[in-house]
């Protein structure tokens, strides 16, 4: 049941700021430049990682992100790290000492990571995938934000997951998210659009799903728009995939306004829009018209729930020094993803790849293959199949 | 947020001329050349398959 404003205490949020997702990228900045100019544009979220193809960085672009660092409206988001992945990587390790260096040259007011391990061999080229919510993998990812925090100094924090297996899964994940932050005092990005894809996939009301959130840990949140894609094994089934090429749902909207007041801590409201979709005029007007009326939604909650009583906010930072030893890995787990991964990238149909499952190392496992739907399947195999090759 | 107007016109010269995948300065030079040549350079990625539904 969607509890809505009744019966919650009037609550003070901090100052909540319209951002939008920024890189060095000329569609995107095309689309950026007239919010610049109208000065709407109060936060940028930088995907720090998704540079390593340029040699180097230019110096207008790094004192873009300067302006907004030293009013501390610069929020970086991590792509590559593969949290879950049940080996300590050495691309972590690079990955870690770039942010590291990143993070001094830039003051991130947070950031952020993604749920799940990268498919694929190499570093830069899989798309992030589900894991089975054990207690290893619990060890795992709360190692891996450890180092995480260790190595930017601010706060950090995770973002719920568009894709799932299973109901299960769906039901399990904010609870999951809320024991892997704990240790670092995390946040966790709500992005909106994700709980859109897997309300619809999985017949869920969306009022309930957030429910199973841990609202109060909400810093950021992120709104996109995706796309429906046919289920060749469940016919008449459309699936809502996060696919950030299109314009933001109503839906959406109307999920951003009734829950930013059961968020008090929220204070990034990220628009997300992939490049390829920005290439046109129309496309980026539209792009233009979502900021815009989500920075309306954003003002009004902000006149509406700001300017009443102050109490408990979180500042997102550890009470203790963190102190991390060896990286805790799991072998097991490690051939499985690398059995997992194989499956979805190579598989020609869902009925291959179901029985390769059956056959392999994650068969009877936690990992529960017996018991994922079959049009989430076929919707991972689509995932990882169209990023295996990276953005080449 | 108010940006500074020098960087906002730097921003904007090095979209019209098309110079950002490489990283270049957006000088004259550049821009000649892309007059001659059609456009090639790859988008960056400015986002991902991030979401797990991408």
């Amino acid at each position: 049941m969607w509890h809505g404003l009744n019966g919650i205490d009037p609550i003070i949020m901090p100052r909540l700021y319209s951002t939008i997702a920024c890189n060095l990228d000329e569609n995107l900045l095309a689309a950026a430049l007239p919010l610049f100019e109208k000065e709407q544009v109060e936060a940028i979220e930088w995907p720090f990682d998704s540079l390593y193809q340029f040699e180097h960085i230019p110096g207008w672009f790094e004192e873009l992100l300067q302006t907004f660092a030293t009013k501390k409206r610069l929020i970086g988001h991590g792509i590559y790290f593969s949290l879950f992945s049940g080996k300590w990587l050495p691309q972590q390790e690079a990955w870690l000492s770039h942010l590291e260096k990143l993070s001094r040259s830039f003051s991130f007011d947070h950031v952020s990571e993604h749920f799940g391990f990268m498919t694929g061999e190499n570093f830069h080229q899989g798309a992030p995938i589900g894991i089975p919510y054990t207690n290893t993998t619990l060890a795992i990812g709360q190692d891996r934000l450890k180092r995480l925090q260790q190595a930017c100094q601010c706060p950090v924090g995770l973002e719920n997951l568009a894709f799932s297996y299973s109901v299960e899964e769906v039901q399990r994940h904010g609870d999951f998210l809320e024991k892997l932050i704990e240790p670092v005092n995390g946040f966790i990005i709500l992005d909106l659009h994700n709980l859109y894809c897997q309300a619809h996939n999985f017949d869920i009301a969306v009022d309930q799903l957030v429910q199973l959130y841990p609202l109060h840990k909400v810093r950021e949140m992120h709104i996109s728009g995706g796309s429906w894609e046919n289920s060749a094994v469940n016919p008449g089934k459309k699936i809502r995939r996060d696919t950030h090429d299109a314009a933001v749902p109503d839906e959406v909207f109307q999920l951003l306004e009734k829950i930013i007041p059961l968020c008090p801590n929220v204070k990034f409201v990220v628009l997300e829009q992939l490049s390829h979709a920005l290439g046109s005029n129309d496309e980026r007007k539209q792009f233009q018209e979502d900021f815009e009326k989500m920075n309306r939604i954003i003002k009004k909650a902000t006149v509406t729930y700001h300017n009443t009583s102050s109490k408990g906010e979180n500042i997102f930072i550890p009470d203790h020094r963190i102190l991390t030893e060896a990286p805790i890995e799991d072998t097991l787990l490690f051939e499985q993803q690398a059995s997992l991964s194989s499956i979805l990238e190579t598989a020609n149909n869902y009925e291959e790849a179901s029985t390769l499952l059956q056959r392999s190392a994650l068969a009877n496992t936690a990992w529960d293959v017996e018991h994922w739907q079959p049009h989430m399947l076929e919707t991972a195999m689509a995932i990882a199949q169209k990023w295996k090759n990276g953005f080449a | 947020m108010k940006i500074p107007k020098t960087l906002l016109q730097t921003i904007v010269i090095a979209v019209a001329a098309g110079s950002i995948a490489s990283c270049k300065k957006p000088t004259d030079e550049i821009k000649a050349a892309k007059e001659k040549t059609e456009k090639t350079t790859p988008k960056a990625p400015d986002c991902c398959p991030a979401c797990g539904m991408g």
